[in-house]
């Protein structure tokens, strides 16, 4: 190829990405000090210009796009600082998008052989995996919605400290929680008795066979839902008498609701939890989505436990 | 032992500090770009022509530089030339330059001395 044409190629590939109003000067400017800066190499080695020399100057100079960008104010989307919490964020979301539909494609698909596999996975990818895509896009739009508030209204970005106490807690808050357990429990093993409350005893029949508890179930799994949920409802006393989280407290915490999530998994396959199918069915879609809740919300407790305990020198 | 890699990185950003100072230093007269690096290359301080060409047109956008296109019996050339503002923005980086440096011989005068 000549030289020229190179050169012009390359012009034509820089001023493409550059703004329309001054794309035509830019590039005029720019293929003449290419050509100066040709003829300069031609002269310092001795022989005139070739394809070589001028693939090598264009190439210094960078790719059309990056060239390009040099011409224009320097344009930022998602801060630098930001960009390690965008990847991680990132990551997080999407793995875990991608679990939770494995796990739903799975349960609707039961995989029978290599081929239901195969299936299950196709239908994963077009289902799940590149439409989880959405996340990264919704980040993007989020930190770049972010850091432009931080450079318009620089004033309203600057660091503040935390006023709040976060190991303090709501007494009236967790009191509230306690009593609103303490009715559900209730409510679980005694669904008669609140028909009977709200129908004035003339509930029809079918009602008291929906909140009917599995006989096993009370007899056998029952008791170890009883036990941890009085644990459960004996940290939340302390903690009200206390008024707020302390090192143990936070640990128990974490400890009992990975025990939870625990039995309460062990309870899906064990057997029926109430008695109608539709009610079993139902109660256990909403177990899995307490589990998951539960499991979020003990990862970031344990994360954040993990890192004040890392706020030590490395000696 | 710090690789060569990190010289010349961290060399790399300090010339960069530089860059707009130096160019800005060479055009009291108009020049046109391939001119300019010239004359910097020939004073000490090459600058990569990927890094000064668009460097002209981003402070004349800010109105550091004013240019124009002239043809002087060859093809036509754009030569840029410091705006008043460029002048008055000269000025006070000079005068930066000179603290930074003033501050900067103190420093390494007194590195030199705690040095094992």
């Amino acid at each position: 190829m000549n030289p020229d044409d190179l050169i012009q190629s390359y012009v034509d590939d820089v001023a493409r990405l550059l703004p329309r109003g001054q794309r035509r000067d830019v590039a005029y400017e720019l293929r003449t000090l290419l050509t100066d800066e040709l003829a300069a190499k031609a002269a310092e080695s001795g022989r005139p210009a070739d394809e070589a020399m001028a693939h090598e100057l264009v190439l210094a100079f960078g790719r059309p796009a990056e060239a390009a960008a040099r011409y224009h104010p320097a344009l930022t989307v998602i801060d630098p600082a930001d960009s390690r919490r965008f990847l991680r964020l990132t990551v997080i979301g999407i793995a875990v998008i991608w679990v939770l539909g494995l796990v739903d494609t799975l349960l609707r698909h039961p995989i029978g052989s290599a081929g239901d596999l195969l299936g299950a996975l196709g239908m994963w990818w077009t289902g799940v995996a590149v439409p989880a895509l959405w996340w990264p896009g919704v980040l993007v739009v989020c930190f770049a919605a972010a850091a432009w508030v931080r450079r318009t209204r620089p004033e309203r970005a600057g660091w503040k400290p935390r006023r709040e106490d976060r190991d303090r807690i709501n007494r009236f808050g967790y009191l509230a929680g306690v009593a609103a357990a303490v009715c559900g429990l209730f409510v679980l093993f005694n669904g008669g008795l609140l028909l009977d409350y709200l129908f004035d005893g003339h509930a029809a029949p079918a009602a008291y066979q929906a909140l009917a508890l599995d006989e096993d179930f009370v007899r056998s799994r029952a008791p170890w839902l009883l036990a941890l949920m009085v644990l459960q409802l004996a940290l939340y006393a302390v903690l009200i008498v206390r008024g707020r989280w302390q090192p143990a407290t936070r640990r128990i915490d974490i400890g009992l609701a990975l025990v939870i999530c625990g039995v309460l998994t062990w309870f899906l396959p064990a057997g029926d939890i109430f008695a109608a199918e539709p009610t079993d069915q139902t109660v256990k879609a909403v177990i899995v989505l307490i589990v998951i809740g539960a499991l979020f919300d003990a990862g970031l407790k344990l994360h954040r436990e993990l890192r004040r305990a890392t706020y030590l020198p490395s000696m | 032992m710090v690789t060569g890699g990190a010289y010349d990185k961290l060399e790399l950003e300090l010339r960069r500090g530089v860059v707009v100072l130096a160019a800005l230093s060479q055009l009291h007269t108009a020049r046109y770009g391939y001119e300019l690096r010239q004359s910097l290359t020939e004073n000490g301080m090459p600058i990569e022509e990927g890094t000064l060409y668009p460097l002209l047109r981003r402070l004349e956008t800010q109105g550091v530089l004013t240019s124009e296109w002239r043809t002087d019996g060859g093809p036509p050339r754009r030569y840029y030339v410091l705006s008043a503002d460029g002048r008055e923005l000269y000025e006070r980086l000079t005068n930066a330059w000179h603290g930074l440096n003033d501050t900067m011989d103190l420093l390494l005068k007194g590195g030199e001395r705690h040095e094992p």
